[in-house]
């Protein structure tokens, strides 16, 4: 993301940060210089233009940062009040602390010495800003970077996918080709072999990763491929019957779009799943129609009552 | 060209540079930018002040001799200006922007993009071979800058949030952590109104978050009561071979059976694992707690009779 345009106090914190960055890297590329800073180099010219301005009271060219930039290439002297490099602020610490634990949490195999290292940098922030903002968790970090990795590689990997849908975890070997953010969730867009075609996945559905990359096939030379299905939806009729977040989130409602007790249309790819959503809201959806919908959540409430039965599970292993 | 960011810069150095505290006459005399009335400059360096406060430049307030009662001065001290993080080496240098890195697309870009910038001006070439792996954060929360933000800074945050009964009602926060747990985020406050300690997700609130002006507007407690595994009461679940994935990824014990395993799962919430449960239909049945099997033929018998 290049920024075009910037406030005062923006402004302010890349011309203190400017100085230190210069001092370091005598002779940078503009086009290197406004890359690093993340802004375009008009923006990065009219900083070192008001910058040429600044120096130590008096302002005498004896006291003013002496830059040299015609060229493209940027030069820096006198600039010795401004030397030290800034001090990182708060939000820069957070940013810094949680990939840290991203580092730590997230990826597998790191040598010890790389991880004692990630734990004393990881202490040393943490002294200065606590402990208030952590990843605890961070199991997608190892998926997103060897997938990240076959991207850049051009190269296959094979994936452990579950399906929430079928209750199923199923090998799929995909050929990625990147990354998108939809609502709160990550996905990746792909080949996929299994289903011959593109196929999205949800990050977090994405329950393994084998570490080992695949060559990328030519896709001509698949074998039995199982056509994708073309689906039309099926419009249902149901009713909420009680205010319940698990139900509205399932079937993708706000709350201002719930009305209690009142018949609705729902579109649905898999009836299988919208049975699945009403049993999962222990009666707060009622399916209205079709018929068969209606009839295989009671046959499915019947078989799982009758596993309550005396006896119905004979051989079930017991803990400890 | 900014007029105000060029008089920042000068009077950041001016007061970087001294070795002595300057009176605000000697900063209106001799730093370039102030002009005007007494008043205008008076209100000008004033707003001066709050801005580098915010940059997280600290402005200190001292007097040249304290058995005198002088007109009191102002300077910047340079160890508080200036980066410290001890020792770094290379490597240290290469595994802290590799953190920074991890935010490219997400919600800390800007400030990471700034943190890898005085990173590299230390003037040490990073050095590490052994990682050939970025992490990268994921998804983040549009809410999520904000509320980091307001964790920091101690200022209380108010939203509309999406109860477990879907009722939607307005929240005055104190915000004292958030985590980041299996690709959500959790921000754990004290509710005011409620006044006690609860857990939001990030997700679920329904508008725009607001922050309070006044910073260190309460205390963040040293320990938090945080929920965790150990806490939970468990239940005993039986499920049938290769299914019940999502009670599998959250179980504290699987014994393998023929047709059957049995787990051990905490349960979380009682409606959580009732839901869960139910959703799974004939491959998933609860032995214990007794309790929770009652509960589960009543719901059973319950949906039952709805479609019935």
């Amino acid at each position: 993301m290049v920024k075009k345009t910037s406030t005062p106090i923006e402004q302010t914190a890349r011309l203190l940060d400017l100085v230190p960055f210069l001092l370091t890297h005598q002779g940078i590329a503009l086009e290197d210089l406004a890359k690093q800073f993340g802004v375009t180099q008009e923006v990065i010219l009219d900083d070192l233009n008001t910058l040429w301005m600044c120096g130590l009271p008096g302002y005498t060219p004896l006291e003013l940062i002496d830059l040299e930039f015609d060229s493209g290439y940027v030069t820096i002297r006198n600039a010795d009040p401004l030397a030290k490099v800034r001090a990182l602020g708060g939000s820069e610490m957070v940013a810094l602390a949680l990939g840290l634990d991203l580092l730590l949490n997230g990826l597998e195999g790191l040598p010890p010495e790389v991880t004692d290292r990630i734990v004393q940098l990881s202490e040393r922030v943490r002294s200065v800003i606590g402990s208030q903002i952590t990843i605890t968790e961070a199991a997608q970090t190892q998926v997103r970077a060897v997938i990240d990795r076959a991207i850049a590689e051009r190269a296959n990997v094979s994936i452990a996918y579950f399906s929430p849908q079928r209750d199923e975890v199923k090998e799929r070997i995909i050929s990625p080709f990147g990354f998108f953010t939809e609502g709160s969730f990550e996905y990746v867009e792909a080949f996929c072999d299994l289903a011959g075609a593109t196929r999205t996945f949800r990050l977090d559905r994405i329950n393994s990763v084998s570490s080992d990359l695949l060559p990328r096939v030519n896709s001509s030379s698949k074998e039995s491929v199982s056509s994708p299905k073309n689906s039309q939806p099926q419009s249902t009729k149901a009713r909420i019957m009680r205010g319940d977040r698990w139900t509205a989130e399932s079937l993708g409602l706000s709350p201002g779009q719930v009305t209690i007790g009142e018949s609705i249309s729902l579109s649905a790819y898999s009836l299988d799943w919208l049975a699945r959503t009403a049993l999962g809201s222990c009666g707060d959806l009622v399916i209205d129609s079709p018929d068969e919908i209606r009839r295989s959540i009671v046959q499915s409430v019947e078989s799982t009552l009758a596993l309550y039965e005396e006896g119905a599970i004979p051989l079930a292993p017991t803990l400890r | 060209m900014s007029r105000k960011s060029e008089r920042l810069v000068n009077l950041t150095i001016a007061l970087l540079a001294t070795k002595r505290y300057l009176t605000k006459s000697e900063i209106f005399r001799t730093v370039e930018g102030y002009e005007g009335s007494a008043d205008a400059m008076e209100r000008m360096f004033e707003r001066d002040k709050d801005d580098l406060r915010g940059l997280g430049i600290a402005i200190e307030l001292g007097t040249f001799d304290p058995l005198f009662e002088d007109e009191a001065g102002y300077r910047i001290t340079p160890s508080s200006y200036q980066l410290d993080l001890g020792t770094l080496d290379g490597r240290d240098i290469a595994l802290l922007s590799l953190a920074a890195s991890s935010w490219s697309g997400a919600a800390l870009e800007e400030v990471s993009t700034s943190a890898l910038v005085k990173l590299e001006s230390i003037g040490i070439d990073a050095d590490l071979e052994s990682i050939s792996l970025s992490p990268r954060i994921g998804a983040t929360n549009s809410h999520f800058t904000i509320i980091t933000d307001a964790i920091m800074r101690r200022a209380v945050v108010t939203f509309d949030y999406v109860s477990a009964d879907l009722s939607v009602s307005a929240r005055e926060l104190h915000p004292f952590a958030l985590r980041g747990r299996a690709g959500s985020w959790f921000l754990i406050a004290f509710d005011v109104n409620k006044g006690e300690q609860r857990t939001f997700r990030l997700d679920r609130i329904s508008g725009e978050v607001t922050v309070g002006k006044k910073s260190g507007a309460f205390s963040t407690p040293s320990s938090l009561h945080e929920e965790s595994f150990e806490d939970q009461p468990m239940a005993t679940l039986l499920l049938r071979k290769n299914r019940g994935n999502q009670f599998r990824s959250k179980a504290k014990s699987i014994v393998s059976g023929d047709e059957w395993d049995t787990i051990q799962v905490p349960i979380f919430s009682s409606s959580w694992i009732l839901s869960l449960i139910l959703w799974h239909r004939d491959d998933v049945v609860v032995l214990e707690p007794a309790s929770l099997r009652r509960e589960t033929i009543r719901t059973l018998e319950k949906v039952k009779s709805a479609h019935g």
